[in-house]
């Protein structure tokens, strides 16, 4: 394992108010981990600045040792919501920063993405078209488009219901081992958290508290009481951080 | 995963209902996915049950056109201030061999005119201040001051420094369209999902390349309502322009059917304003309903 993600924050504050202080965090080459911590903590915060859409800050991220300055095509983010452009289909969504020209779904990466995240058929929809899972789907392929080294994903899961959420889980994790990336996820849900990671970092207020390792073999399931004393593990020390 | 589709690559037409609705049909194969399928049918049904409420919209004005026949008839108007609706179409057949056309081809000139010098103007304007912080603060205070101007406190100036041939009058039309047309740019721009711009950011676009792939569709409805708004001003103004001097136009019948005691003549240029009206509007309309089929609100709305 390489390290591909290094990164240290000595400050970034909003106005008067800081949010991060002194966090330092490194990734493995194909990695997941999930960051959990409360509301307001930084987490949030933290992924912009990787993704490099805030450039404010005090500190330095590289990858694969070298400095990331602004945003990069070996970075990918997926928010919350798909933040599918309603003007185009599916496959000019997905395929919105190619610079090639001609029709995108005759493209055969974006074609070959669309099929693994099982959206082939709605290649030519329109995001109005779409339910909730099937547009973040869509914007899971968009997040791939450009082979990122590292997926960044910020709540990616939690405006959907919790069959589709297990489903989407599951095709991050196929799609992390088959394209070989590292998946950093902000998350609020512990079991997914748990389900999915490497490792785990609690975040208290600007800084990470803990760094748990979640060593179970893949693929999980889902009711192991294995998983169920990581997640125990995981509560534990968040409630430890709010009890002070 | 499922499957390779069947269908070949060529058979992906343009037409987005046709291929939607193909998803339906071949989803069902994947049964994992189906939970999360959505009903695609859903803007068909949405458009029949469009077509079939159309003829509601006819119920108001037949209903008003025969009860103001009978209340002629029986006297409980006055015909010679009301005239039923058939004496106003006799009027009308009678003001077709007087040359009708030629109004309406003059009135519809000077709209399309002042309208197209307006709207151009007008998009141009709302480029610059939408996109250009420097634009913004530069041109917006002077627009504001203007706009605040009510629109026929023009009508004196142009008078005196055109004349009273074509030019004031499409001046005129192209003030009264220009402002909806502008505001409706400039707030759809500024009200651009901040979001959609953040993801525009993440591809590390251009300020340019921001504005023409993600700023200005988004803005796109905003525009159109302004259009439309502008396009039913450009019609008011006209009649304004035309009632203070004019010897072609509808407005010109106005003038004229008062001035004779007409009031069918005055009632059959009305007529025909709504008509006109309603026409360019439904124009728009269609091209809106073209231009913005994708978006999420305008499939609901009637036409």
């Amino acid at each position: 394992m390489t390290t591909l993600l290094d990164l240290h924050i000595h400050d970034k504050h909003f106005d008067e108010r800081v949010v991060l202080q002194d966090v330092s965090l490194s990734l493995q080459a194909g990695e997941v981990v999930s960051l959990v911590g409360k509301s307001g903590c930084g987490k949030s915060t933290l992924l912009r600045l990787i993704a490099g859409l805030d450039r404010n800050f005090d500190g330095r991220i590289a990858l694969d040792g070298k400095p990331l300055q602004g945003v990069s095509q070996d970075v990918g983010l997926i928010f919350q919501e798909p933040r599918l452009l309603p003007w185009l289909t599916v496959a000019e969504n997905v395929g919105f920063n190619r610079g090639s020209k001609g029709a995108a779904n005759a493209d055969p990466h974006i074609r070959s993405l669309l099929q693994e995240v099982g959206l082939i058929d709605a290649i030519d929809a329109l995001p109005k078209h779409l339910s909730g899972g099937m547009a973040q789907r869509a914007a899971i392929a968009r997040g791939l488009y450009n082979q990122p080294r590292l997926l960044l994903l910020d709540e990616p899961f939690s405006a959907v219901d919790a069959f589709t959420r297990m489903r989407l889980q599951d095709l991050l994790l196929t799609l992390a081992t088959q394209h070989g990336f590292a998946v950093l996820l902000v998350t609020h849900d512990i079991d997914e958290a748990a389900y999915l990671s490497d490792r785990v970092l609690i975040m208290g207020q600007g800084e990470i508290i803990d760094d748990l390792p979640i060593e179970l073999a893949r693929p999980r399931n889902r009711h192991a009481d294995a998983l169920a004393q990581a997640r125990d593990r995981i509560l534990d020390v968040l409630e430890e951080i709010h009890a002070i | 995963m499922p499957r390779s589709p069947s269908a070949s690559l060529t058979s992906y037409s343009d037409k987005r209902l046709v291929s939607a609705s193909a998803v339906t049909t071949s989803r069902p194969r994947t049964v994992q996915a189906a939970n999360e399928q959505v009903v695609t049918d859903q803007p068909i049904k949405r458009s029949k049950s469009r077509l079939s409420l159309g003829w509601l919209g006819w119920i108001l004005p037949i209903a008003l056109l025969g009860f103001a026949e009978v209340a002629a008839h029986v006297g409980w108007v006055q015909a010679r201030l009301l005239p039923p609706p058939s004496e106003i179409a006799q009027t009308l057949s009678v003001l077709v061999d007087q040359g009708l056309f030629g109004h309406i081809a003059a009135s519809s000139t000077r709209v399309l005119s002042g309208y197209a010098i307006g709207a151009i103007l007008a998009v141009g304007f709302g480029l610059l201040v939408g996109l250009s912080r420097h634009a913004e603060a530069f041109f917006e205070p002077t627009f504001q001051a203007l706009r605040a101007i009510p629109s026929l406190a023009w009508v004196p100036l142009l008078l005196l420094w055109f004349g009273i041939d074509e030019t004031p009058k499409i001046t005129l039309i192209a003030i009264g369209a220009f402002f909806p047309i502008y505001l409706g740019l400039v707030s759809g721009i500024r009200n651009v999902d901040r979001k959609l711009i953040e993801l525009g950011e993440m591809y590390g676009l251009s300020s340019l390349t921001l504005a023409r792939r993600i700023v200005l569709p988004a803005a796109l409805p905003s525009l159109f309502t302004g259009l439309r708004n502008g396009l039913s001003l450009a019609w008011m103004f006209l009649v304004a322009a035309e009632l203070i001097a004019a010897t072609r136009g509808i407005g010109y019948l106005l003038t004229d059917g008062r001035e004779t005691s007409r009031p069918d003549v005055v009632l059959a240029a009305i007529l025909l304003l709504a008509i006109l009206g309603k026409l360019t509007d439904s124009l728009l309309k269609w091209l809106e309903v073209r231009k913005l089929a994708w978006s999420d609100s305008l499939a609901t709305r009637s036409v």
